[in-house]
């Protein structure tokens, strides 16, 4: 189950984060994207949709799909994030691994894999020991793939922990926060 | 007026789908292949062979992807426009290799002075600049071409439009007194008429 609020404000949150599991599982994807947008919905984690816009972080312990907007941060521990075609992200995004089909706008943190798609649009950092990047990709930043640098985020053990909420509580200057937690 | 396509490889000084030999790249590739941690810049695209060539390495690769900015004048003085264009510097490691492939035939020269201002600003002495310059050809290309690392060395060359426009063709000379912080380190006429060139940062 979802659990969205701003901060101080948790039953609101969750009633927030109630209407935008269900709007996003209810927002009808791209052509072509329906079926596999309804199944990682559906069995593959949690989808942020098309119309969903968020500003604050995001943090989760499931898959998560976001094809709508996302202004802040996103934290997944030990979990896939994955930016659909249609997703407008500006945040940095911290997750095991981390695939880009749309446009992000902030530095991008891979414990143990970053995938950049020919449809992606990124202008920010990557940071992961494993980057692939398909050719039509649009990137402008630096790619640094020494697994040593990811330490102080990740902590020695690579997954997306602590160490990474530290980082991007750091950073996070947002006015609300959202959390994913797996269902009951 | 269209070209086509084997015109326009032609005059890249490339043969279309044949990879290029470039010892001098290759060379910059040996280098790398024992580096640990290298720092380079690529004032190109990203393209999936450099980050694959540079990924043993636990590399830093930074993207410029000029060819995209460049293709949008802001009608900035153009100090500040390349300030603009280079990715911020995430820490002080210095670059190690600038990674330039033909850009350099589509700057004015005091365009070229400018960018490699910047770019000098952020080497270390040493740091190796390599480049491709249209030496014999009268024309080439319109907007830079695409190039992909090959795992020998070799320079796989897509020409990223049939149109043409002269080649600006200029003097080592001037090549040098645009950018006095480098130094330059051999030259190698390449069997195609381009012109490959390795720099190094004045120590």
């Amino acid at each position: 189950m979802f659990e969205f609020g701003k901060k101080g404000s948790q039953s609101e949150g969750e009633q927030m984060q109630e209407r935008a599991s269900t709007m996003a599982r209810e927002t009808p994807s791209a052509p072509g994207q329906t079926e596999r947008g309804a199944s990682r919905g559906g069995n593959g984690g949690a989808v942020i949709g098309r119309s969903i816009h968020i500003e604050g972080d995001v943090r989760g312990e499931e898959d998560l799909f976001i094809d709508g907007h996302v202004q802040g941060t996103v934290t997944l521990k030990s979990h896939a994030l994955t930016i659909g075609s249609q997703g407008r992200v500006q945040a940095n995004l911290y997750a095991k691994s981390v695939r880009v089909e749309g446009r992000v706008e902030g530095d991008l943190y891979g414990a143990e894999r970053v995938v950049i798609t020919a449809s992606a649009q990124v202008t920010g950092n990557v940071m992961s020991p494993r980057v692939s990047l398909e050719d039509g990709a649009r990137f402008k930043g630096s790619i640094d793939m020494d697994p040593e640098a990811l330490q102080p985020v990740f902590g020695t053990g690579r997954g997306a922990g602590s160490a990474a909420d530290t980082v991007a509580a750091g950073k996070a200057q947002s006015t609300s926060t959202a959390t994913t937690k797996p269902s009951a | 007026m269209p070209v086509a396509a084997d015109d326009a490889a032609r005059a890249a000084g490339v043969n279309a789908g044949e990879p290029l030999r470039s010892p001098l790249f290759a060379g910059i590739v040996e280098r790398l292949r024992s580096a640990d941690r290298p720092v380079v810049l690529d004032l190109g695209p990203a393209r999936s062979r450099t980050i694959e060539l540079l990924q043993p390495r636990r590399a830093r690769l930074y993207v410029a992807d000029l060819p995209a900015s460049l293709a949008d004048p802001t009608g900035e003085a153009a100090a500040a426009r390349f300030e603009a264009m280079l990715p911020p510097a995430v820490d002080e490691r210095p670059l190690d290799v600038v990674l330039c492939w033909d850009l350099w035939n589509y700057l004015s020269l005091p365009e070229l002075g400018a960018l490699m201002a910047r770019v000098e600003a952020r080497c270390r002495a040493g740091t190796l600049v390599h480049a491709l310059f249209m030496y014999t050809h009268r024309q080439l290309p319109a907007s830079p071409s695409v190039y992909l690392p090959c795992e020998d060395g070799r320079l796989e060359c897509l020409a990223s439009t049939t149109a043409l426009r002269p080649a600006p063709r200029y003097s080592s000379e001037q090549l040098s007194d645009a950018m006095p912080g480098f130094r330059m380190e051999k030259a190698l006429l390449l069997h195609s008429g381009m012109q490959e060139l390795l720099l190094e940062r004045r120590r």
